[in-house]
């Protein structure tokens, strides 16, 4: 597979050292993935020590930039991804509390590639599935579909990958130009404010509307590290349900 | 392949934590490397919750299939008691272990060592280079560091590595050593010599590993072209504890 359209974006409000190396040591060497960091405010930054290791050691150059913060996450995402070049067509977002061990980017963008091949223009997303490792544990507000076991089950049991309704981007490959052509609809205004999440949970209701798929697979894991007891890793409120019940409302 | 178990000291701060976990994903890269004992403690003026400690050990163990054992010491206990105390409690059979720093990234020259099983039977302490990357670290005449290789060499390190090739000579030391960094033989530190020094030396005073050569009974060897990445900087937390003091060795010399 060729990268050249191919970019990882994390969008990033906190100390992002953990996640790009662990990103470094899941690339295999020798095929360098490009790195592109969102900052959301100037108070977090990518060490230069972490850039001349990833430069001399990956042969990764790291693309950093500001991002506008004023319309909170969705505003982050999207104007991320306004960020990136225009020959970036399929974006893997990677959040800044996720460690990605290992061979899990070659999975995702292993099942990825025949989706693509198979549907080209209707594969919106595939997200891989995260394993909530730092004090968080299951939560009930949390929707995430690939987190309820009962849908992993099928895909444990021979499944690649299988259809959900929304793609969660705290580890999901995206199609950037169908990404932003639906964040122009009016109704993610009701969300576009600081300390809000619940964007993809939105995406993924008009992504479903206009006819397009998103995926999830059980088989690229990744680890989330944020808990409310991780004082370094302090995480937004988790509250995908409130979020889904403002969107019906909302709709 | 043989295993080599790692020792890491490591006082609990926040500060420090994003290095612990770069250190250990770094130790990954090493496949002799699978288990990992962290010698933990807090300080009294920087009192933090040890706990904070274990979502580190899933990370590893969940990611990357790294065992990874959190010992706890007395707070305020210094670096060389844990280090003295770790071997001569847990440690009763004779075999190497890796010992590093919580801001180490191991390079892949050390793979590359570690993986040669045929130079461990040549000696019993093998102690390793460190290149700094982090450009807010300052040096100071009297640094122990000082003995390393300069600034000027470590940057040949890193932009000329690609040409250089390693023949891992054996230089015996005949001078000061840091009896650290490196692959080290559990009968060193359980020596009388190498216990007596870590054990007395003074909390908040540098230099406990510090050595002269013919201190240790065991020939040791100095591989400059083996090292780690060092990316810490010098820590106010850490640092405001120690004291330049006449326990502080004189400089090195320029044997390397």
């Amino acid at each position: 597979m060729t990268y050249k359209d191919f970019s990882i974006l994390i969008p990033c409000s906190r100390d992002p050292i953990p996640t790009i190396l662990s990103l470094l040591y899941a690339c295999p060497l020798g095929h360098p993935l490009p790195i592109a960091v969102g900052l959301t405010n100037s108070l977090v930054t990518v060490p230069t020590w972490l850039l001349r290791y990833a430069n001399d050691i990956f042969q990764t150059k790291i693309n950093i930039f500001y991002v506008d913060d004023s319309e909170g996450i969705f505003g982050i995402r999207r104007n991320a991804l306004n960020s990136l070049p225009d020959i970036v067509k399929t974006v893997l977002f990677v959040d800044d509390d996720i460690i990605v061990p290992p061979g899990a980017i070659e999975t995702l963008l292993s099942i990825w590639k025949p989706l693509v091949s198979k549907s080209p223009n209707l594969t919106a997303a595939l997200q891989g599935s995260r394993v909530e490792i730092g004090g968080r544990g299951w939560s009930n507000n949390d929707i995430t579909p690939m987190k309820n076991k009962s849908l992993i089950a099928p895909i444990e049991s021979g499944q690649e990958c299988m259809q959900i309704p929304y793609a969660d981007t705290c580890f999901a490959l995206i199609n950037k130009e169908l990404y932003l052509s639906i964040f122009a609809d009016k109704r993610f205004k009701s969300i576009a404010k600081k300390g809000i999440a619940g964007e993809d949970v939105l995406a993924g209701r008009i992504l479903t509307e206009r006819g397009y798929c998103c995926y999830g697979t059980a088989l690229a894991r990744v680890a989330h590290i944020s808990g409310p007891n991780n004082g370094y890793w302090s995480n937004f409120t988790a509250s995908d349900a409130l979020i889904e019940h403002l969107m019906q409302k909302t709709i | 392949m043989r295993q080599i178990d790692v020792v890491i000291p490591y006082v609990v701060t926040p500060e420090r934590e994003t290095y612990l976990i770069t250190t250990l994903m770094g130790l990954t890269t090493v496949p002799a490397f699978k288990r990992v004992y962290i010698l933990a403690n807090t300080l009294s003026n920087q009192p933090r919750k040890i706990e904070s400690l274990f979502w580190t050990k899933c990370v590893m163990d969940k990611c990357y299939g790294m065992e990874v054992e959190i010992i706890q010491y007395p707070t305020d206990s210094s670096i060389g008691y844990k280090k003295a105390t770790f071997f001569r409690d847990r440690i009763t059979d004779d075999r190497f272990f890796f010992c590093t720093d919580d801001d180490c990234i191991p390079d892949s020259s050390i793979k590359d060592f570690v993986g040669n099983e045929s130079y461990l039977k040549k000696g019993f302490a093998f102690l390793f280079n460190w290149v700094d990357i982090n450009s807010s670290r300052g040096y100071k005449d009297y640094d122990l560091e000082k003995h390393q290789l300069t600034q000027d060499n470590n940057r040949w390190l890193l932009y000329e590595r690609k040409n250089y090739s390693f023949s891992f000579q054996l230089p015996l030391v005949n001078s000061d050593i840091i009896l650290w960094h490196g692959l080290i033989h559990s009968k060193i530190f359980n020596s009388d010599e190498v216990q007596n020094q870590f054990m007395n030396y003074p909390l908040g005073k540098r230099g406990h590993d510090v050595f002269r050569y013919n201190q240790i009974p065991y020939p040791l060897f100095h591989l400059p072209q083996v090292y780690s990445w060092h990316t810490g900087v010098k820590e106010p937390h850490i640092n405001s504890i120690w004291k330049e003091d006449p326990f502080m060795p004189p400089l090195i010399g320029e044997q390397l």
